[in-house]
């Protein structure tokens, strides 16, 4: 059942009614309900890894809780028995107790994460040592429904109660709802425990303005999603069936509007779940800044897939980069180069580290792992050029330039398209040979500046023009946003008319456009997959 | 501390007005590269063990939450 699907919004529906009539105590009992149902309809085996996180996750949060609550109320008695040192020692001992049934849910949580998504791309490559008849069997595994997000979701929560940040969900139907609360569990984003759980678990009153502003996110996101993302995907499809032949200037063109694509489809899914979310009185996080906006690649980063980057931060870049390892190896960079190499190299590697693992996140496919290096190369170069720049730009003052600060975007778009061709084909020879032929080093046999228009008629031409309009009105939203005007706000302060002919607008826009248009192919969100 | 914690803060970015600046994590005039070194240069300078638990955007925004920071660490809290 797709986002996109007549089903999911009879889904919804019923959910919402049933949602707003039953006691409000019963509310998230509804979520459960409506929630397992979604799960259910993506396979019925499926469920079973996610009961398995699920299950691990909530036990030993408890546990490790429970370990730390009780030495808690042993230590002042402690502190007044045993010699200092002593006591030292005992804390370290519960520590480690706490640690070990946390580190127990990780490896339980990421090994099947692993298994599931990676066993298959590690045997493969195992098996391109080995004779043919030597070769190891692969598994192709179906991936259960959400299995990054839940996965992330069960990691992070129990991290954060060994940390301490809150105590752990007693209610194991609670804790099995905040892992799949069917809004959120297609594609995001990440959500964090202590801001989705007291939502969850709190009562909602149907209220207009709450059901307006959620029907008029999902109304966009599916105007990006299917207005938008699904009429060029016929476009991408073709370039990358026609790589060899097609010249520079299409490659580039090819991936532009795979860019477009790309994004359209990702933050539309977001907003539909978001729109979802909110009828149902529940806030999600923003998961996308105007990405195309960013002047650099981190800061490309830090708008694209928000919940994904700050996941990685809290839970891997900053404990790594806190840790007394790291301290001891910045410590002695420091000594034998210096502090500005000291300041930069570390942690530029650690980021390095950090990007492969988005890029492996992505996929299971080396295309994906360079994806994740080439971002992570980039940023440590421009930390290392950084003071260097700085210097420029103050010299020339650059800053206060309006066509430098569109240049800087623009520049990122180019980086982060590079980036993409890496990833988007099967194999990394024709990723090779697009890029040689987009930088002019490979003749396709026609000129860099053919355009047969191959790729065009591939896919609908009628379909195109509302895709041009709709890119335009999101540029220009985007634009206004990022001014700091909420659209929204801006919507809803005009008159009544204007607000229902607008949202009429959308809704015959998608209709028309969309699922029950004319040559429509309905597709399944490309971040669904992870 | 106050001008400790200043001094670290402008050999990181010396073009910042700290003095003034209250959303320094929240409008992200600090990086996560800069509060990795900020941190290192805080616990080395004070003696302290900031954790993965202290960094939340209260606590960085400004240099007087990072004076607190520093004080609550400082006393053992």
């Amino acid at each position: 059942m797709t986002y996109t699907s007549i089903m999911f919004a009879l889904f919804c529906l019923i959910l919402l009614l049933v949602y707003y009539v039953v006691p409000k105590k019963f509310q998230w009992i509804v979520l459960l309900i409506g929630s397992i149902a979604f799960y259910l309809f993506s396979g019925v085996k499926y469920i079973l890894y996610v009961a398995i996180t699920a299950f691990t996750t909530y036990i030993t949060a408890i546990l490790a809780y429970k370990n730390k609550k009780e030495f808690a109320g042993k230590l002042a008695e402690l502190k007044q028995t045993l010699s200092a040192e002593d006591v030292r020692v005992a804390i370290k001992k519960n520590e480690r107790k706490s640690r070990a049934f946390m580190l127990c849910a990780v490896a339980v949580d990421l090994g099947i994460l692993i298994t599931l998504k990676y066993l298959d791309f590690v045997l493969s490559n195992i098996n391109a040592f080995l004779p043919e008849e030597s070769a190891l069997p692969l598994f192709s595994f179906v991936l259960p429904l959400g299995l990054s997000f839940y996965t992330f979701s069960a990691v992070g929560y129990v991290v954060d109660v060994n940390r301490g940040k809150y105590e752990p969900e007693r209610n194991f139907a609670k804790f099995f709802l905040y892992l799949t609360y069917f809004p959120q569990i297609i594609q995001g984003p990440i959500p964090r425990f202590d801001q989705l759980a007291p939502q969850l678990f709190s009562e909602h009153k149907a209220e207009y303005n709450t059901l307006r502003n959620g029907y008029q996110l999902v109304l966009w996101g599916l105007f990006k999603k299917m207005v938008i993302a699904d009429s060029v995907a016929a476009i991408v499809g073709a370039m990358l069936k026609n790589t060899a032949t097609l010249s520079g200037l299409e490659l580039w063109l090819g991936m532009f509007v795979w860019g477009i694509q790309l994004y359209t489809d990702f933050s539309g899914g977001i907003d539909v779940s978001r729109g979802v979310s909110q009828m149902f009185g529940i806030t999600l996080d923003i998961n996308f800044k105007r990405p195309y906006f960013a002047v650099n690649l981190t800061d490309y980063w830090n708008r694209w897939h928000i919940s994904l980057g700050n996941w990685l931060k809290d839970y891997f870049f900053y404990p790594v980069a806190l840790s007394k390892g790291y301290a001891k190896v910045n410590k002695s960079v420091k000594k034998k180069f210096g502090k500005f190499i000291a300041k930069t190299v570390p942690v530029g590697i650690l980021s390095l580290i950090l990007f492969t693992i988005i890029g492996i996140w992505h996929g299971a496919n080396w295309g994906e792992v360079l994806f994740g290096v080439f971002n992570g190369v980039v940023v440590l170069i421009s930390t290392l050029c950084e003071p260097l720049y700085v210097k420029i730009r103050k010299a020339l003052h650059m800053d206060e330039l309006f066509f430098f600060r569109i240049f800087r975007s623009v520049r990122t778009f180019l980086i982060i398209t590079i980036a993409r061709v890496i990833s988007l084909p099967s194999n990394i020879a024709t990723a090779g040979s697009m890029l040689l032929t987009m930088f002019g080093m490979r003749s396709s046999g026609a000129s860099f500046f053919t355009f047969t228009g191959q790729m065009v008629q591939a896919g609908d031409l009628k379909r195109y023009l509302p895709a041009l309009i709709g890119c335009i009105l999101l540029f220009v939203v985007s634009l206004l946003e990022e001014k700091g005007n909420s659209v929204r706000d801006l919507i809803n302060k005009k008159p009544m008319f204007v607000r229902v002919a607008i949202t009429s607008l959308g809704t015959v826009a998608i209709i028309l456009f969309g699922a029950y248009g004319i040559g429509y192919v309905a597709s399944n969100f490309i971040y669904s997959n992870y | 501390m106050k001008e400790k914690i200043l001094e670290i803060l402008d050999d990181i970015n010396s073009d910042i007005d700290y003095e003034t600046e209250t959303a320094l994590i929240d409008d992200g005039i600090l990086d996560s590269f800069d509060i990795v070194s900020l941190v290192s240069e805080l616990n080395s300078c004070f003696d302290i063990n900031i954790t993965v638990v202290d960094l939340v955007p209260d606590n960085f925004n400004s240099v007087s939450a990072m004076t607190a920071l520093v004080e609550r660490l400082s006393n053992g809290n």
